[in-house]
């Protein structure tokens, strides 16, 4: 499963651990969000960093005091036609999580620049995803969308909006 | 009209390459045609019955003469001679092929046009007042906000795979002549007890198989909060709006299940909690927008009663023009002109490359080179001087284009239906066109007086048939077309939807049908009264027995 992030393909440095598995001493592992509620002494006592996966009908506004000693947040998405972790990431953003968010799913190359200027740092991606959509077409969507974007207050290059006031040249 | 700067050509422009890269990858097989359907909708490229359409949108409705042009040659080019404007302020070409259309995105985006997000589940073409500017009516001129919302909503990272689509509307006149109780949002200009303008939201409303009108969700927004409101509320719908079925997807649904109280809440919540301040955009960028609805240079003239009333006498022709087509413009000595694209027997919305450029042209000669596009599928010429009706009058003659019936019984409002498009159920421009034979006579026309007849193919209700004084909705039925007659919806101040007379006809008894309602009407109205206001009033059996003849 490579990750992909805006600078290309990277290996997975985190352990995404089941359920029924015991969790190791060390290492980076990420465990689903039901397990960390009800383990969370034990999980964040251990060495190595705690990482939490939810699904796309988190509700940040509910969980989020949780998310303390929390490193990453993997937010599932379940078809990359699904936009909910968007606005599960932005949430995050907005309420102060500053951990690293994790995409994980069948996103398509356009989505990268997106979720990256919702606040996601990572999309983890199937394997043959990758294999139909090579590097070199997640470059070059991330490339095309920092030329010019409108909103404000997203994870982008300046908005047009502000580039616009400051007299800024395109 | 608003001049696109670097940031909007550039935007158009990498969108373009873009789009020429998906292509390639799609076919390649880098991309599946799931994966590529969100990018093709997304820059407007559907996949119809027989083939590709490509839908360009006309933000808020209003053209220049050079872009008018620009898709007259596009239609001739790309197209086989003609194209049709859609219920939403758009454009559709019906027979565009794959590999063209990245360059028909180009030619558009030389013109400052492009066919970005009239399709998919993102935030739509916002759409307008098609008087927007120069109504005798209107608080301020809503196209500034449209354009701004344009931009905001242009490829947003956050919401460009909503649930559903998205249709935002917005109006500055006292009189609602853009649906907005029929849009996911609808946004009304309005000013306050303290004199300030801002906007009036209403959310939840849509067509389709469960039509809604919008509820209100807040009285007065001051303008400056606009874009962060908008962001509460796209981001509480697309957290929480319905994904497990697509026809409950719409934010109407949500606002239906949910009731209005919570939604209300929940948006005023996330807007208390999201960074306003970061995301709003600076008050002097709306200005700088605003700068380019200036109006034209109107020369001070009067109003010319005397020479229209003479001109009137001289030719009924010309008068029945001017009853129904001319309307009040907010500047003395000028009329804002309805240029119908309903001529009796032809295809409603339908215009030939040949009539759109004698549109730019009559738009320059008797105007300022500003066009507009109805949600009634006709166009405006907004800026006309009111002395030169009669010169006008006879070149939209020689142009075919000057039926004087825009707002009468065959003005009427019809998606392509099973013609075109794959999701129909049955045909609608052959029952458009049947109906306007049978009332066809200009007099009689003129004699019932306002009254919209609104025509869809099948329950997703592009033809708005729930919002016609007469609605009718084709469907399948064993095999056969069967149209069922909603009467007394209202898109206006008072809006409505329209009930349900009774069971459906066969497409051969819908005319018949259709005159024996107008017979009830006639028969029953007052002095003065309108269809929707006499229905009203009568009640909803006083029509019962116009179906009786013709059970299918």
């Amino acid at each position: 499963m490579p990750i992909v992030t805006e600078r290309g393909f990277g290996p997975d440095g985190w352990a995404t651990v089941a359920d029924e598995t015991a969790v190791a001493d060390g290492g980076d592992v990420i465990v689903s969000w039901k397990r960390f509620v009800a383990e969370a002494a034990t999980l964040t006592g251990r060495a190595g960093r705690i990482g939490v996966a939810v699904g796309p009908d988190f509700d940040v506004d509910l969980h989020v005091a949780g998310l303390d000693g929390v490193a990453l947040v993997a937010i599932a998405f379940a078809k990359f036609a699904d936009g909910r972790g968007f606005s599960i990431a932005r949430r995050l953003r907005d309420r102060g999580f500053a951990g690293t968010i994790r995409a994980v799913g069948p996103l398509i190359a356009e989505q990268a620049p997106m979720a990256f200027a919702c606040g996601i740092d990572e999309i983890a991606i199937p394997d043959d995803l990758a294999a139909r959509q090579p590097e070199s077409r997640w470059l070059r969507a991330v490339e095309l969308r920092a030329a010019v974007s409108y909103q404000r207050g997203y994870r982008t290059g300046a908005s047009v909006f502000d580039q616009r006031s400051t007299g800024g040249a395109a | 009209m608003y001049r696109y700067d670097e940031f909007d050509h550039a935007f158009v422009q990498t969108r373009v390459a873009q789009f020429r890269e998906q292509v390639e990858a799609r076919l390649a097989g880098q991309l599946t045609e799931e994966e590529f359907r969100p990018l093709r909708l997304m820059n407007g490229l559907y996949l119809q019955l027989h083939a590709y359409m490509l839908r360009i949108a006309i933000p808020y409705g209003t053209l220049s003469a050079r872009q008018m042009r620009q898709l007259a040659f596009i239609t001739d080019r790309f197209d086989r001679g003609s194209a049709h404007f859609t219920t939403r302020q758009n454009l559709q070409l019906n027979w565009p092929k794959l590999i063209e259309t990245p360059d028909i995105l180009a030619a558009l985006a030389e013109v400052e046009m492009h066919g970005i997000q009239t399709s998919g589940n993102c935030i739509r073409n916002v759409t307008s007042d098609q008087y927007a500017g120069v109504a005798a009516d209107e608080i301020e001129d809503p196209r500034p906000t449209g354009e701004l919302i344009r931009q905001w909503s242009t490829d947003h990272p956050e919401f460009s795979f909503l649930p559903r689509k998205f249709k935002i509307a917005v109006t500055g006149a006292a009189m609602d002549r853009a649906a907005v109780a029929a849009h996911d949002i609808g946004i009304r200009v309005v000013r306050n007890d303290a004199g300030e303008v801002g906007y009036r939201i209403y959310v939840g409303g849509g067509l389709g198989r469960t039509p809604m009108l919008a509820r209100l969700v807040r009285e007065f927004l001051p303008k400056d909060d606009l874009i962060a409101y908008l962001e509460a509320i796209m981001r509480v719908y697309n957290l929480f709006g319905r994904r497990d079925n697509k026809y409950k997807a719409r934010v109407k649904i949500l606002m239906h299940e949910a009731g209005t109280e919570t939604v209300k809440r929940m948006v005023e919540e996330e807007f208390a909690r999201l960074p306003r301040a970061a995301i709003n955009v600076d008050p002097a960028e709306l200005a700088r927008i605003e700068a380019y609805f200036a109006p034209p240079a109107y020369e001070a003239l009067g109003d010319e009663p005397a020479l229209l009333a003479a001109a009137r006498q001289a030719d009924a022709g010309f008068d029945a023009f001017a009853r129904a087509n001319v309307v009040a413009h907010k500047q003395p000595g000028y009329a804002i002109v309805n240029i119908s694209l309903k001529p009796i027997g032809g295809a409603p919305g339908d215009a030939t490359s040949a009539q759109m450029r004698a549109v730019a042209d009559l738009s320059e000669r008797y105007g300022f080179g500003e066009i507009r596009v109805t949600h009634a599928q006709n166009l405006v010429l907004p800026d006309v001087r009111q002395r030169d009706l009669p010169a006008l009058y006879r070149e939209l003659l020689a142009a075919g284009l000057g039926d004087a019936n825009a707002g009468l019984i065959t003005d009427i409002i019809a998606c392509p239906g099973m013609d075109y498009c794959s999701l129909a159920t049955a045909r609608s421009i052959p029952i458009a066109k049947a109906i306007a034979q049978r009332f066809a006579n200009p007099a009689r026309q003129q004699l019932i007086g306002e009254l919209g007849i609104k025509i869809s193919g099948c329950i997703n209700a592009c033809g708005h048939h729930h919002l016609g004084g007469i609605g009718i909705l084709g469907l399948e039925k064993g095999g056969e077309e069967s149209y069922q007659i909603t009467l007394g919806g209202d898109p206006g101040n008072d809006a409505a939807i329209g009930k349900l007379l009774g069971p459906g006809l066969a497409g051969d008894d819908v005319p018949d049908a259709i005159e024996r309602i107008v017979d009830l009407y006639l028969a029953g109205r007052e002095a003065g009264e309108t269809f929707v206001a006499a229905y009203r009033r009568l009640g909803h059996d006083h029509f019962k027995g116009a179906l009786n003849a013709d059970r299918h």
